[in-house]
């Protein structure tokens, strides 16, 4: 058990290729401690990620992200039997909104129904764009 | 169309004050923004501003940036109206991690045109 951090959901992970003699040192300490050797890598993870800048920005991205990925499977499971239509589509939270032939259409159904993050696709779909970025940020 | 250079130190860093509003024009902000001929887009925006302006909302496929020296960072992406003085333009706003100041790019400065003159003259909609 995690003493840590009990409230949040986990999950299981492996590592592939991790050095074996720190691999010992952590397992060697997290039984000196009496704790798991899973709230030590969190532990060291979370002290990385605050040396890493904003960390508060990293964890909004992080969210993000993760509906990012939710709402783009659903309109890819969606258009997956209409791969010929033009126009966009559009998910939130997991739902799929419908397809439309403006993209204000789609803004709109979005405004009225969702709250959270949600994703606006132009069909047929294209890959990603590549931007040249300007000054260093 | 309020514009000026920052200060000598940088080489006359142009700077021109505009609005940006979401695709639905329900929200919007001002602020001053860099005029970068060498940003490809419409507006690269702070992640706090992007979710200020609740573009989460309407977010577009990802795009990949790609700095100067090669480099390349994922972006964000949604549409956005911008006001510059008069001029209304449509067009796409990035964000990513680490933006502090906003800039405007080639996606924009095409409708409006440019001429930059420092330290004298810096005129942006010369194409209106």
């Amino acid at each position: 058990m995690n003493k840590f951090n009990t409230s949040k959901k986990t999950r299981f992970i492996g590592i592939r290729n991790f050095r074996d003699d720190l691999y010992r040192l952590v397992k060697a300490y997290a039984s000196l401690e009496g704790r798991t050797i899973s709230s030590i890598f969190e532990e060291a993870i979370l002290m990385w990620i605050k040396s890493r800048g904003n960390p508060e920005e990293i964890r909004i991205w992080a969210e993000l992200d993760e509906a990012y990925e939710g709402n783009m499977k659903t309109i890819m499971q969606s258009i997956s039997t209409s791969k010929d239509r033009e126009g966009y589509a559009a998910a939130c939270e997991g739902r799929f909104l419908g397809f439309f032939n403006r993209y204000e259409e789609a803004a709109r159904a979005i405004k009225r129904e969702c709250k959270t993050h949600a994703l606006i696709l132009e069909l047929p779909m294209r890959g990603r764009k590549i931007i040249e970025l300007g000054l260093p940020w | 169309m309020k514009t000026y250079f920052e200060d000598n130190v940088k080489n006359y860093l142009p700077i021109v004050r505009a609005s940006i509003s979401d695709p639905l024009e329900e929200r919007s902000v001002e602020t001053d923004v860099v005029i970068d001929t060498g940003f490809q887009g419409g507006v690269l925006i702070p992640l706090k501003t992007y979710l200020d302006l609740n573009l989460d909302l309407f977010e577009e496929m990802k795009a990949i940036g790609e700095s100067a020296i090669g480099g390349t960072v994922e972006l964000r992406v949604s549409k956005v109206i911008i006001k510059l003085g008069n001029a209304k333009i449509k067009c796409s706003a990035y964000t990513t991690l680490g933006v502090k100041r906003s800039l405007i790019g080639r996606e924009v400065l095409k409708e409006l045109g440019l001429l930059y003159r420092p330290p004298k003259e810096l005129k942006l909609g010369i194409n209106l």
